[in-house]
């Protein structure tokens, strides 16, 4: 056995270098698209500059990477585009909102032509924390809530969104009607709903919200009631150890319900920063793809340019995100058409 | 409060954020005035060249390029008839008539002062209010947003002309045509006939590129002549128009005062201040009969509304973190870079850089303007071109303008399709601007009529601002079908 081990060492070795050799060839001098389903100006255009500045270094044959929009649906027109139009040569990937993409795919919206189960999967960027808040001047607590005299006030951009399924986990689990509002554009139009005082609460990612209203929460003016809880070792959801006071909804409320809709909002916050490439894109450019964008997300000089822009990364490797889609895939068609009903 | 307001002008003339802002400036023309990248693309290119800058001399860069787009957008508008953005084609109602009649270098010149004018203007009542800014935007609640916006859907009945009723159901049409997209109350995609691109709803600017382009390429085809049908009034033209936006002063100052108060309202957005400043000119004019047919004062109401919108804009995006357009997106994610947090302190602590922002953007202008007035004339000469040689041209600037939008062939196929039925429009004597005021109001009627009644119930009719407001909008009804029935009568005497 241990003569064996310098053979194996050395064929895999070769085996190595020669897949280095003939896929150095295939990115030199090439260029890479990043295609975002968003126009410019928003969270997955920034993110996707920043990895294209350092992509290009930790891919052999050093391509040169750049940004293309393709706005629409949510991201549903580039998903399309790419899972079905785009080459699938490793030359084109595609950062798009996980969320609409599941929700839009389980539900069997119509416009829909991709295959969740069928993308090549890169990795992951980012994973979102949902919390749920109330203005302390309002209901600041779930007994509050429990007896106010009107449904308290929730706001939303759009209904069925990740957001509006963690407040429904809350309706769920407290067993009270609340007053879910709709049609905000983003959320710095309902932190100012809540600010002009229409809105009593709502629920919101934490990441974005320490960078966006980090005095509202030191200052008192909002109360963080529950949180989502992040995903621990064995996919067990812990607290989050920045707000390690903050119960998770799964603690507050154990209903089988709440589990449910927290398992079908969860795919889009674990890997709230995916990126894929087109379904049968070649093994050795995938692989190729996978290493450079981990190393990428590990680089200090990335970090250092995420970290100017106040970009939260948690690298994900491929694996891992296929593990959670698949998951997410098994969800029960009951909960899907009660989610759909919910929409209406 | 007024040493901040002086003492960051003397920040923003000083070495090295006046060279940036001269850089900006420089960028924004050519961006603005050349089809196809557009500003907001041009921002976030920019964007990480600002990294470890000053604040102030980061913001003169980026806020000097956003507003010369702005402003160089109006110029193929009038010469043209291709609006830069969306929001830009109320500038075309009267700007391309004026060219066509030979006086494309006045409405140029009245486009450029009363834009300058605006901007002044809007710096000044910003620099004024930003004590009171923060808790009168906050009296604003979805309700009075709601009545505001049907005041501005009363301006329609300003906009028709003697042609009433057409333009009523234009305006239908274009409310209708508002709720194509994604219902955010249902998630349930309405009239979307299995596109995801209209999830987001009709873009605007395939939409009025379509309306009021197509139209005019098809007209120069016709005609076989340049687009102005007459000499072009060289001596005096620009000259005209500068002087125009003092002669009609009162028009200027009040859709200067439109143009800050819509775009300091967060949640209004830019793309409406002109329609409704335009809207304004026309129902304040004693004499409607030329409006749409070549009047300057319809060039400088949205002119003035243009730049004024862009500092009042500010507020929201420094103020409450909601950016009124792209590009201020684009500018709010420089502002977190920059370590500086939307909210209250941006109008305490951080006002110099506020102020900064504010006078760079008057500063980007006053130097566009002395810029584009010393070449204007040669530009308007481009009218009397022979047809032939132009259509190619303006085609390029049409389909690349409207394939920005969204970078999708179908912005062509809705730019076309709406360019057939724009064509449709005028042959038949069907007035279009109301349908594009329906549309961009429409959306935001929708979204804050589900988010009051959602909050406050029907109540919300009840609240003493909103029963002003639509008290308000009932007078403009009633005045303007009175006076509407009077003018067709009046002597076209000038206010």
């Amino acid at each position: 056995m241990k003569k064996a081990m310098p053979f194996v060492l050395g064929v895999s070795f070769i085996l190595l270098v020669s897949l280095a050799q003939s896929a150095q060839p295939f990115y030199a001098g090439k260029t890479l698209t990043i295609l975002v389903g968003y126009p410019p100006g928003g969270g997955y255009s920034a993110y996707a500059q920043v990895i294209a500045r350092h992509l290009g270094k930790h891919i052999p044959g050093n391509p040169v990477v750049i940004v293309q929009h393709m706005p629409g649906g949510a991201s549903i027109v580039a998903a399309n585009h790419l899972f079905n139009r785009a080459k699938a040569d490793g030359l084109t990937i595609g950062s798009l909102n996980m969320f609409n993409m599941y929700s839009n795919y389980v539900g069997k919206s119509e416009g829909v032509f991709y295959d969740l189960a069928k993308w090549s999967y890169i990795g992951n960027t980012r994973s979102g924390i949902q919390i749920f808040l109330m203005r302390s001047d309002s209901y600041a607590s779930f007994e509050a809530i429990k007896s106010a005299k009107r449904p308290v006030r929730l706001g939303y951009a759009t209904k069925g969104d990740g957001h509006h399924l963690f407040g429904l986990a809350v309706e769920e689990g407290l067993g009270v009607k609340l007053n879910h509002i709709f049609g905000y554009g983003g959320g710095g139009e309902i932190d100012l709903g809540l600010e002009r005082g229409e809105l009593d609460g709502r629920s919101a990612n934490l990441n974005s919200y320490l960078v966006s209203k980090p005095d509202w929460i030191k200052g008192g003016f909002v109360k963080i009631l529950a949180q989502g809880g992040s995903a621990g070792r064995e996919g067990k959801i812990i607290r989050d150890p920045r707000i390690p006071d903050v119960p998770t909804i799964l603690e507050l409320f154990p209903k089988e319900r709440v589990q449910q809709l927290m398992d079908f909002a969860s795919v889009g916050e674990l890997i709230s920063g995916v990126y894929v490439a087109p379904p049968k894109t070649p093994e050795d450019n995938l692989k190729v793809l996978r290493e450079g964008f981990l190393n990428t997300l590990n680089d200090p000089d990335f970090l250092a340019d995420a970290k100017r822009l106040n970009l939260e990364i948690n690298p994900m490797g491929a694996k891992q995100v296929e593990a959670i889609v698949k998951r997410a895939l098994k969800v029960s068609p009951e909960l899907v058409d009660w989610v759909k009903t919910v929409r209406k | 409060m007024l040493e901040t307001f002086w003492g960051s002008l003397l920040s923003v003339l000083s070495w090295p954020a006046f060279g940036l802002l001269l850089l900006g400036t420089f960028i924004g023309f050519w961006i603005g005035l050349l089809p196809g990248i557009g500003v907001v693309a041009t921002l976030s290119i920019l964007l990480p060249f600002t990294f470890g800058m000053h604040p102030i001399n980061a913001m003169a860069l980026l806020i000097a390029l956003h507003a010369v787009g702005a402003t160089t957008g109006d110029i193929t508008s009038i010469l043209f008839g291709v609006p830069g953005e969306g929001s830009a084609a109320a500038t075309i109602l009267d700007g391309h008539p004026m060219a066509k009649k030979g006086e494309a270098g006045r409405a140029l010149g009245a486009a450029l002062g009363s834009s300058l004018v605006g901007g002044l203007i809007g710096a000044l009542a910003l620099a004024v209010s930003v004590p009171v800014l923060r808790p009168f935007v906050l009296t604003f609640t979805a309700a009075e947003l709601f009545a505001l916006i049907v005041l501005g859907l009363v301006f329609i009945a300003s906009l028709t002309g003697s042609l009433w009723t057409r333009g009523v159901l234009m305006a239908g049409l274009g409310l209708i045509l508002s709720t194509v997209g994604m219902d955010p109350n249902s998630s349930i995609p309405r009239y979307t006939v299995g596109q995801p691109y209209l999830w987001e709803g009709l873009p605007l600017a395939p939409v009025a590129i379509g309306l009021f382009a197509i139209p005019e390429v098809v007209d120069l085809a016709v005609r076989g002549t340049g687009i102005a049908g007459q000499d072009v009034r060289i001596a005096g033209g620009v000259l005209e128009g500068l002087k125009d936006t003092f002669r009609y002063w009162g028009i200027t100052l009040r859709c200067s005062l439109i143009g800050t108060f819509v775009g300091v309202i967060p949640g209004l957005g830019g793309s409406v201040a002109q329609w409704v400043a335009y809207g304004h000119a026309v129902q304040s004019s004693r004499d409607k009969s030329r409006f749409g047919n070549g009047d300057v004062r319809g060039v400088l109401g949205p002119g003035a509304a243009n730049n004024s919108k862009e500092g009042g804009d500010i507020i929201p995006t420094v103020g409450f973190g909601v950016p009124g357009s792209g590009g201020m997106a684009i500018l709010l994610g420089g502002f977190l870079t920059l370590g500086l947090i939307p909210g209250p302190e941006m109008l305490t602590k951080h006002l110099d850089v506020v102020f900064s922002m504010v006078w760079t953007l008057v500063i980007a202008n006053i130097i566009i303007a002395v810029v584009c007035l010393s070449f204007l004339n040669k530009i308007a000469k481009l009218t009397q071109i022979r047809g032939s040689i132009m259509i190619p041209c303006i085609l390029f600037l049409v389909f690349m303008g409207a394939f920005s939008a969204n970078n999708d062939l179908l912005d062509l196929v809705v730019m076309i399709l709406f360019g057939v039925f724009g064509y449709i429009a005028v042959l038949l004597d069907w007035p279009r601007p109301p349908l594009v005021l329906g549309l961009v109001l429409g959306r935001l009627a929708e979204k804050y009529l589900y988010i009051s009644v959602g909050a406050f119930g029907l109540s919300f009719l009840l609240r003493p601002l909103v029963i002003l407001i639509l008290l308000l909008a009932v007078g403009a009804v009633v005045y303007s079908i009175r006076s509407g029935k009077g003018s067709v009568q009046a002597l076209p005497t000038e206010t």
